[in-house]
């Protein structure tokens, strides 16, 4: 794979560039025309604030996507190199060759098999995800004349991500990579008046920066590593740094110790984007936002950056002249990815709000996708498959495929899925907050003072589950998404999730068992979180849509918000249809860019049914699949069932699909109902609803920190840039009043003064000549 | 500096000495020349090659003389006056200091004096009131009246006659008046000759 | 004829005993009076050095330094009178309104 040939002839066409470029401009756009038609009713009703042509721009972009993806789905080889834009020239005076040294940057296109999938995800959600928040936002007047704002800000981001999955260079990533964090600061805290969001927003900004540095550390490693190979270009590149050669030649020269480790504070900056542990703690803040942001960058787009750019770095894995030398690394990236999962489960088991649940699951499935990853560039690391000759080469080949396929196949499964559950659960809030209003102002409609808004909202939670429930018959469609989303992210068999998820786990058992035995942990951990993720998802599905409405405004919710439910109705069917996907070997396909869909889509559905469920000769791999349907699919959902099930309302009937769930649920409830108050008031679940203290101590850590060096700051600003200043004029004055003493106004001094002077004079010419 | 008298003493002979010990440099002496200088060389040089330079050093002379008498000019009143700062005082002292003569006051006096066609004693008889055998400033005063001269002020009058006054008794006596009708032929007489 | 080597070396004794009276002196006209000294230490020099060299340029500066100390002793007259018009003194002591 590395060394692939970058003359393949497959030329990115230049209608690529309108991907990116179509959403940049429209920011300035939409921000100008909203701050000068701020108020005005056809802004608002016609053009939504803003959001009627943000439509059309990320409806462009997703087209040219399309014939993008289109052109290139078929092909085995990565595009050739290009060059779009030729962005710095500089040169200098290299002082050891006494030549002039001349080096250019430029921006160009990379699309291989991974950019063809996050390019579909990114452009296709993006396009929901505005068509959700046109039905969103323009109906909650907390929102108006303001919208502009959150459509310019969305459609940079936007612009951010598709430009980050398109571009050739690590250097580009980068500068995409940033522009997305500063659309994600300034969307969560969109609501700027809310302490809470600054807060959040602030919270978030920092913490991915924290990655970001070393992120930068990492980038600068591997720039140098890779400067004498570049040859004055951007030694960032992926031509550069994918290719064998320069490889070959960091590994003769013994500096792949340092490859490694630039590497690995590379993935410390992808562990900052996508909230793994230890810098997780901006995510679950991060709900501050609006929910449609929420679902965009906080499930389906941003956090996958620190995915894509891990996935990025296969080609250097996967090299052979690094064979063997990487281990390490991959371990680290599958331990933190299983810690951050079980963690995030575990935490998600004490949440109340809708919304929180969602962000801690989005946690523990990228942490999936991140053991999945390690467990991907481990095997791609340490097993001999780059010899065709050799005897176990068909074999390796394979596993090393299917790993890394699988990984990067659950992030679209949970790209998909965590997109529709955001926006589920942002209809499920929405009809809430209109229902609560419904409710206080036919109670209190003769009262005058509660027309503000916010009034509504001191006591009342929307958010908060233990508001909810029975909603199944209120909001079918909503309720029909979520079951399938929370489906897909458990991996209940045969949707959306199970394929990849099945992959990542028996991947990470294979290598724990077959080659490294550290790799158990995460194993391990992986395991029994996949039965939590059954238990916290039913759970969350079961509160809000099942059993009798807890409060009195669950009971007047109904589903009336236009636009909201056209996105979930498109994403239902790519959260199913995943057995399609798997059906055209999509994890083969993902996993290498040599292999193509198989669209023989019988024979691949009997191929992959026979592959994991009967699969002769997998041995342990086959037990351990059961095992994990077994958690996932009875143990999890039947607790949760157990606690949190119920029938609906008399007179109330759920669609015929989501009814089955609930009797199920009602009978199970009925049976095996227990006290978990025991459990509930435990000293582990106040921990983890302090969210395992871990703000607590960063917060202390940070205090300490800058409160220290702010006192250093300020001292050194006082004593060393103020005391020079001082130190110049009462110096000056001092000097000014010594030599004023020689005014002593005598003549006769001044006389011996004159003489002297003259003196001097005669006796340096005199020397002089 | 008083205090460190002694160091610029010793300074000074220290200086003598090096001034001394650099001019007994023989080397300085080595070439003595055998032309001998007299003044025709010296006058030749002067109103020669040397002659531009020279006149800008009269030039430079005359202006630096020039100087100096602005210099010493006696700025007392005018510095005083400056000082005052009443208006109205500073006004009447400008009026009293300032003269009026045109410079031809004498001249028309002395024509007068001639027009009358008396000798020198008659007029001066007829100008001294009091007898006291010389004309004070009251005496002159009216004189110069009668003469049709009567817009000067005090200080102008005494100004006139201190021009008369020539052996300097405050007082116009009869040869003074006498000098003044000869001085006046005497440029009469030069007038007409032309 | 006088050796030009002593004309020289009386011309600094002059030079530093006019030196000594400017530093030393308080009457301001005994000072003007040392200046001249000095200047006539250096025409003496002027003079001496010309006839060693046998240059009549020699004589021709002491022609400008006469003039030049003639010039500068009428401006030094000049401020004296001044100055004993502002102050009614002479000695040098006394006028130090400059003082720091």
């Amino acid at each position: 794979m590395a060394g692939d040939s970058y003359a393949s002839g497959l030329v990115v066409p230049d209608y690529a560039l309108l991907i990116i470029l179509l959403p940049m401009l429209a920011f300035p756009v939409i921000l100008l025309l909203g701050r000068l038609f701020n108020g005005q009713d056809w802004w608002k009703g016609t053009m939504k604030e803003g959001g009627l042509l943000a439509l059309p721009v990320m409806a462009a972009s997703l087209v040219c996507s399309l014939m993008l993806i289109a052109k290139f789905i078929g092909q085995t080889t990565v595009s050739d190199t290009s060059t779009v834009l030729n962005w710095v020239n500089f040169g200098w005076h290299d002082a050891a060759t006494g030549s002039i040294q001349a080096m250019s940057l430029d921006f160009g296109f990379y699309v291989d098999h991974t950019t063809i999938m996050l390019l579909f995800v990114a452009s296709f959600l993006c396009l929901l995800i505005n068509i959700f928040s046109i039905g969103y936002m323009n109906t909650d007047p907390i929102n108006d004349n303001r919208n502009h704002r959150f459509y310019a800000e969305f459609v940079l981001f936007c612009s951010g991500m598709l430009g980050m999955v398109l571009s050739d260079s690590f250097l580009w990533l980068f500068i995409f990579w940033e522009l997305m964090g500063l659309c994600s600061y300034l969307l969560i805290g969109f609501y700027y008046e809310r302490p809470s969001a600054a807060y959040a927003a602030k919270k978030a900004f920092l913490t991915t920066r924290v990655g970001d540095v070393f992120l930068v550390i990492g980038l600068a490693m591997l720039w140098n590593l890779f400067q004498p190979y570049a040859a004055g270009q951007d030694a960032l590149s992926y031509a550069v740094v994918f290719d064998g050669g320069h490889l070959q030649s960091i590994a003769d020269a013994g500096k792949s110790g340092a490859l490694q480790l630039a590497m690995g504070f590379m993935f410390i900056g992808a562990v900052g984007k996508s909230a793994q542990f230890p810098l997780h703690v901006w995510l679950p803040d991060a709900m501050e936002g609006p929910t449609p942001v929420s679902a965009l960058i906080h499930a389906a787009t941003m956090v996958n950056a620190g995915l894509y750019l891990v996935a990025r770095m296969f080609p250097i894995f996967a090299a052979e002249a690094m064979h063997g030398a990487f281990t390490d690394l991959a371990f680290i990236i599958a331990l933190v990815g299983g810690i951050t999962a079980c963690m995030a489960a575990l935490i998600a088991f004490v949440q109340m709000d809708l919304k929180k649940v969602l962000a801690y699951s989005t946690m523990s499935q990228l942490a999936y996708i991140f053991t999945g990853l390690g467990a991907a560039l481990f095997l791609a690391n340490a097993l001999d498959w780059h010899d065709p000759s050799y005897a176990g080469y068909d074999k390796n080949k394979t596993i090393v495929i299917v790993a890394f396929g699988a990984a990067l196949f659950h992030l679209f499964n949970h790209a998909m899925a965590k997109g529709m559950l955001f926006m589920a659960s942002g209809s499920v809030i929405h009809e809430m907050h209109h229902a609560h209003h419904d409710v206080h102002h036919h109670d209190h409609h003769d009262d005058e003072d509660d027309h503000g808004h916010d009034d509504h909202h001191d006591d009342f939670d929307a958010q908060s589950m233990a508001n909810m429930g029975g909603l199944a018959s209120r909001l079918p469609i909503t309720a029909t998404a979520m079951l399938v989303g929370s489906a897909s992210i458990i991996g209940l068999p045969l949707i959306g999730g199970f394929w990849s998820k099945e992959g990542i786990i028996a991947n990470t058992w294979r290598v724990a068992v077959d080659h490294d035995p550290r790799f158990l942990l995460p194993a391990f951990l992986v395991l029994i979180t996949a039965g939590m993720t059954g238990f916290y998802m039913s759970r969350m599905w079961f509160m809000t849509f099942a059993g009798k409405p807890k409060s009195e405004v669950a009971a007047h919710v109904h589903e009336h918000t236009p636009w909201v439910p056209i996105p979930l109705l498109v994403l239902i069917p790519m959260s199913l249809g995943g057995i399609v996907f798997a059906s055209m070997k999509v994890t083969k396909y993902l996993g290498y860019n040599g292999k193509q869909l198989d669209m023989n889509l019988l024979d691949g559905f009997l191929y992959e049914m026979d592959h994991v469920f009967v699969n002769p000769g997998a041995g342990y791999l086959l037990v351990l699949t059961y095992i994990a349907i077994l958690l996932s699919l009875v143990v999890g959902p039947t607790v949760a069932m157990a606690l949190h099930g119920g029938a609906l309302d008399e007179g109330q009937k759920a669609k015929p699909w989501i009814q089955p769930f609930i009797n199920l649920s009602e009978r199970v409830n009925a049976r095996r109902h227990f006290d978990n108050s025991g459990l509930a008031d435990s000293t582990l679940a106040t921990a983890l609803e302090e969210r395992l203290y871990f703000d607590a101590w960063y917060d202390a850590a940070c205090e300490k920190l800058v409160a220290g060096f702010s006192v250093l700051a300020a001292t050194f600003d006082r004593s060393v840039v103020d005391g020079t200043i001082k130190g110049i004029e009462s110096g000056s004055q001092s000097t000014s009043s010594s030599v004023r003493r020689l005014t002593t106004g005598s003549a006769r001094d001044y006389i011996m003064m004159a003489a002297l002077g003259t003196l001097l004079i005669a006796v340096i010419l005199w020397g002089v000549a | 500096m008083r205090l460190t008298s002694i160091t610029t003493r010793l300074g000074l002979l220290a200086l003598l000495f090096v001034l001394l010990g650099v001019l007994a440099d023989d080397a300085i002496w080595a070439n003595p020349s055998e032309a001998t200088l007299d003044t025709p060389m010296l006058s030749d040089a002067m109103f020669g090659a040397w002659s531009l330079p020279l006149a800008l050093l009269g030039v430079l002379l005359a202006v630096a003389m020039i100087g100096a008498a602005y210099l010493v000019r006696d700025e007392r009143l005018e510095n005083l006056l400056w000082q005052e700062a009443d208006e109205d005082v500073r006004k009447r002292m400008e009026a009293m200091t300032t003269s009026a003569l045109d410079g031809d006051e004498l001249a028309r006096f002395a024509r007068h004096l001639a027009d009358r066609g008396l000798s020198v004693a008659e007029l001066f008889v007829g100008f001294d009131r009091d007898g006291s055998g010389a004309l004070d400033v009251m005496e002159f005063e009216a004189a110069l009246r009668q003469a049709g001269i009567d817009d000067l002020t005090f200080r102008d009058v005494n100004a006139l006659m201190r021009a008369l006054d020539v052996n300097g008794t405050g007082q116009i006596d009869l040869p003074e008046l006498h000098n003044l009708l000869l001085q006046h032929e005497a440029t009469m007489d030069g007038g007409e000759e032309e | 004829m006088i050796d030009p080597l002593f004309v020289s070396g009386l011309s600094a004794m002059l030079f530093v005993m006019g030196l000594w009276g400017a530093f030393t002196r308080k009457n301001a006209i005994i000072v003007l009076m040392c200046f001249e000294l000095m200047l006539n230490a250096a025409n003496l020099q002027f003079a001496a050095a010309a006839v060693h060299h046998g240059d009549v340029t020699g004589w021709i500066y002491t022609v400008f330094a006469i003039a030049i100390a003639a010039a500068e002793v009428a401006i030094g007259l000049a401020i004296l009178l001044s100055m004993y018009n502002q102050h009614q003194t002479i000695s040098l002591d006394e006028v130090e309104l400059l003082k720091h």
